[in-house]
């Protein structure tokens, strides 16, 4: 499998002079790249970018796919989660500034944000500080939605806590709409991961995103939560096999 | 201990009974099948068929085990999820037997039936479930007691997509020929990747979008096998992608598919990749068990009765949209 030092290679060798009030010096334009989480589609790796710290997100190739088909779809990826995160970002949302990007090799190169992921750490939060957290998720989701942005996988493993304050990550499945059905989605994703991991904090999580995500949005809100419940209990969710086809490999 | 178990929930009248006594634990397998002339299933034309087969495929089960009804220690049946009518014949059997036999009755998840018996015939022990029914696309982990969903299908499922495009472009029926689905077969030729909409939302996916796409493809003049082969590429890694995700998530180290679009090579061999870049053991539910049956039904009845679950006959309805997590599942820590 490729390696992210060759994709890279022409970045982690160049040095670049930066003049600075203090003087003028070399400096690698991109170095100490240190692997720290191995997702679906990407590698993350912690590193820094000059003198900041970054974290690069490589979308490596898939040997399961079609090169051809690999490529197109790693490439649109990377242009989505930079375009949103730039939109987002400029709206006001805690989001890690992309600084760096190149399509073709399936690279961004992102600010790095200090904190824990909040899947980690939901159990060591009590309820106050889980609702007020939850209820600031339901916030940036609103606002997020008002500027037509999906996020695409709004979980709290996509969340990063540091003291008091959320940072919302990961744009790599986002994209441009105004489309409530996709909202709903949205939410209905949030919900479902609270669902799956943190099993018994369920009611304050959703009553607090709730909340907050109600506080943007206002009236839309309502319809919009009324989409989610429609998703839950018509979608194959329920494992109901109405239009069940006779596939049965015999 | 021995359990008879009783599905019915689909197009299948299966009777299985199974024992916790012997290496070789089915000790019969029959099944009526339920093959509609065109297009899906009619409910209550499938339940017709159902009522009718059920005595004929009780008998035979009983035979082939060499037991009579007062031998087993308890009987199993599927109270859901499924279509109404057909629940109904299952349920009705089952409380008729436990009743006149006077032996315990034990409710029975059918999903949940499919990864009990996927377990026991594979021998993962705590895997990525990757469900791909017909009618139900999913992908499952044990969590805290259940088995809990962390994506699916937002509208329609795989085995869904594929046969309707099938019988849309006239591929099929039949789906399936040599092991292979049509448009799997259609795809070989293919050349050329048409830009078709992949859709994964968090954990779900979702295939309308593309069902459509593909037809409006077809409709306006492109290759009828690049169109196949753009679209299984589009559905199967998607798919693929959803259960990669998975397993990042859970830190599992195994994964199961399951359901009857698992029997297609060309998306084994896609699964066998993944496992292999993850380091993780890969599992394929064998065709013969991985469509609806009644050993399914016995093998987890009899999970259960051992854990003390049992019904009152009068509480035993059926429930079509039981969703599997809502199942304690006390016999797995
Ligand atoms: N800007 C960032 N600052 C700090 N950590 C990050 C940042 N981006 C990602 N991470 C870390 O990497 C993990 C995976 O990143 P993410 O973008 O969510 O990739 P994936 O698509 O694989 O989920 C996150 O859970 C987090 O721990
Ligand atoms: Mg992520």
């Amino acid at each position: 499998m490729e390696k992210v030092d060759d994709v890279l290679a022409d970045l982690l060798s160049e040095d670049i002079v930066v003049i600075t009030d203090r003087g003028v010096r070399k400096c690698r334009l991109l170095h100490q790249l240190k692997e720290v989480w191995r997702g679906a589609e990407a590698v993350i790796y912690r590193g820094k970018l000059l003198d900041m710290d970054v974290v690069v997100k490589w979308r490596f190739p898939k040997p399961y796919l079609p090169r051809e088909f690999d490529e197109m779809m790693r490439r649109k990826r990377v242009i989505d989660e930079v375009k949103t995160s730039l939109r987002a970002y400029a709206a006001g949302i805690p989001v890690p500034l992309p600084l760096y990007a190149d399509a073709d090799r399936g690279v961004i190169v992102f600010q790095y944000i200090e904190g824990e992921v909040l899947r980690d750490v939901v159990d060591t939060l009590d309820t106050p500080t889980l609702c007020r957290v939850c209820k600031e998720l339901g916030e940036y989701l609103g606002k997020l939605h008002e500027i037509g942005i999906v996020h695409g996988d709004y979980t709290t493993g996509n969340v990063i806590v540091h003291g008091e304050r959320v940072y919302i990550i990961d744009f790599g499945l986002a994209m441009f709409s105004k489309r409530l059905d996709d909202h709903a989605i949205d939410v209905h994703i949030f919900f479902r991961s609270i669902e799956s991991t943190h099993i018994g904090r369920e009611e304050t999580m959703k009553k607090c995103f709730i909340e907050g995500y109600t506080a943007i949005r206002k009236d839309v809100a309502r319809v919009v939560l009324s989409k989610v419940d429609e998703i839950r209990k018509w979608g194959r969710y329920v494992a109901e096999r109405k239009l069940r086809s006779v596939w049965m490999g015999s | 201990m021995k359990v008879l178990g009783i599905e019915s929930t689909a197009h299948t009248f299966g009777v299985g009974v199974v024992s916790d006594e012997h290496e070789d634990f089915i000790l019969a397998d029959e099944r009526a099948n339920y093959v509609p002339e065109k297009g899906g299933i009619h409910p209550r034309e499938a339940s017709r068929f159902l009522a009718e087969k059920a005595p004929e495929v009780l008998r035979r089960a009983l035979d082939s085990a060499s037991i009579s009804l007062s031998d087993v220690d308890a009987i199993a049946v599927a109270l859901g999820p499924g279509l109404g009518p057909c629940l109904r014949v299952g349920a009705t059997v089952a409380r008729a037997l436990a009743a006149f036999f006077k032996k315990p009755l034990v409710p029975v998840n059918h999903a949940v039936a499919h990864i009990e018996i996927g377990l026991r015939i594979t021998g993962a022990r705590d895997p990525v479930i990757v469900y791909l029914s017909g009618g139900n696309t999913a992908v499952l982990a044990f969590l805290k007691g259940r088995y809990r969903v962390f994506g699916e299908t937002l509208d329609i499922a795989l085995g869904n997509l594929l046969d309707t495009f099938a019988r849309e472009v006239g591929l099929g029926p039949p789906y399936v020929v040599g092991g292979f689905h049509v448009v799997d077969r259609c795809a070989e030729k293919g050349r050329r990747l048409l830009e078709l909409p992949y859709v994964v939302r968090g954990q779900d996916v979702a295939f309308s979008g593309l069902l459509t796409a593909a037809l409006r493809a077809y409709r306006q003049g492109a290759d009828l096998e690049d169109v196949c082969l753009s679209l299984r590429e589009v559905a199967y890694n998607s798919i693929i992608e959803i259960a990669a995700r998975c397993l990042t998530q859970t830190k599992k180290r195994e994964v199961m598919v399951v359901g009857g679009v698992a029997a297609s090579p060309i998306l084994r061999a896609k699964f066998e990749t993944l496992a292999k870049i993850y380091g993780v053991d890969m599992y394929v539910v064998p065709p013969k068990y991985a469509v609806d049956n009644g050993v399914m039904i016995a093998w987890t009845g009899l999970l259960a009765y051992k854990s003390g679950i049992v019904i009152d006959i009068a509480n035993a309805v059926i429930r079509q949209r039981w969703r599997v997590d809502e199942v304690d599942i006390p016999w797995r820590r």
